[in-house]
């Protein structure tokens, strides 16, 4: 067969393509932005800190019994990188890994209240629900402390010159400060930082 | 050189093929992986060497455990044996008193080492119930 018959057929087979599961711990270096890896390492440090934190192992509060483990509010994480970031997939992924380290107790936030409200509203208007059985509000937690943080990056890029040997540079710094503080006092009583710095280098054909 | 039965548009086909093999068809490189185990709070560590390259090129020494809050926390070093810079992943497995791993997240964590440097590791198991650890290594293999 000649090969200008067989050279299509290369090209087809060769521009394949292929779907598979895969790890999803697995480090992922797709592109310079932020991504998966990101998410579980900022995560994944600031639980490592808030759990072995010795100043938030219990709080005082006329109201609770012998459960004196700190009840929580997760609140938000500002977005102050250049990038699209769904924050919240940072604070959920602290809660649920802080809630099953059992360390703290929470309390439902805003989409939590919303749907709590809507159904406590049913509960008691519609008459379908048996009255010994409503439940009624006034009778939730109150928050000790509040979780809330910020996302911050800095961005430097170097185009492609002789001096760089033609390759195109990119680096990412990211910066995830969260902080823990007491809403009676308003005291800061916990806060930390995790970093991140990801560089990317691309050549005429391709990353390096 | 010039091969007597390929035509000028043959060739830039057959370029072509192989430059969109090369780019779209990149399987992921198996890595072998090395883990060491301290099922209990001793200092005995067990290593499952799948990678004797990388068993050669990192070293885990320095290690210490406590219970601080009663949770185990851990501390050991990754030392470089290498006298050039290298890239590795690692991931912490937590154990209970049966040796069975605990529901906790397991991601891995990319790694930079300097020639000859070091990493120190100090974590805190996510549940009191935690009394061991597995640590793993494995070459970078990212998806990418």
């Amino acid at each position: 067969m000649k090969l200008t018959r067989l050279a299509p057929a290369l090209l087809l087979l060769s521009a394949c393509s292929s779907v598979r599961y895969d790890d999803p711990g697995k480090t992922e270096t797709l592109t310079i932005d932020y991504g998966s890896t990101d998410l579980q390492t900022l995560a994944g440090d600031m639980v490592e800190s808030l759990v072995s934190s010795p100043a938030l192992n219990y709080l005082e509060n006329p109201g609770k019994t012998e459960d004196k483990r700190i009840i929580m509010y997760v609140g938000d994480v500002e977005n102050r990188t250049s990038e699209h970031i769904d924050t919240q997939a940072i604070t959920d992924k602290i809660q649920t890994q802080l809630l099953k380290s059992g360390k703290f107790r929470f309390v439902a936030a805003d989409q939590g209240q919303a749907e709590i409200g809507d159904q406590v509203r049913f509960q008691q208007g519609s008459g379908r629900v048996r009255t010994d059985m409503m439940r009624e509000f006034g009778k939730q937690l109150g928050a000790d402390m509040i979780l809330y943080g910020t996302l911050r990056s800095i961005e430097k890029r170097k185009g492609s010159s002789v001096e760089s040997g033609l390759t195109r540079k990119q680096d990412v710094y990211y910066q995830f400060v969260l902080r823990a503080v007491n809403i009676d006092t308003g005291e800061i009583i916990w806060q930390d930082e995790a970093e991140l710095r990801k560089t990317s280098s691309q050549g005429l054909f391709g990353r390096i | 050189m010039k091969h007597p039965e390929l035509s000028t548009p043959t060739r830039t086909l057959l370029g072509l093929a192989l430059l969109a093999g090369i780019g779209s068809c990149v399987t992921p490189r198996g890595t072998a992986q090395n883990t060491y185990s301290m099922p209990r709070e001793g200092v005995e560590v067990e290593q499952d060497i799948g990678s004797p390259g990388l068993a050669r090129d990192l070293v885990m020494e320095s290690i210490t455990t406590r219970r601080k809050d009663g949770r185990l926390q851990v501390a050991f070093d990754l030392r470089s044996t290498r006298a050039s810079d290298m890239a590795f992943e690692w991931s912490l497995i937590w154990l209970d008193d049966h040796g069975f791993p605990l529901p906790t997240p397991r991601n891995w964590n990319p790694a930079f080492l300097r020639g000859k440097g070091f990493l120190t590791v100090t974590r805190t198991a996510p549940t009191p119930e935690a009394t061991g650890f597995r640590l793993a290594l494995s070459r970078p293999d990212s998806v990418r």
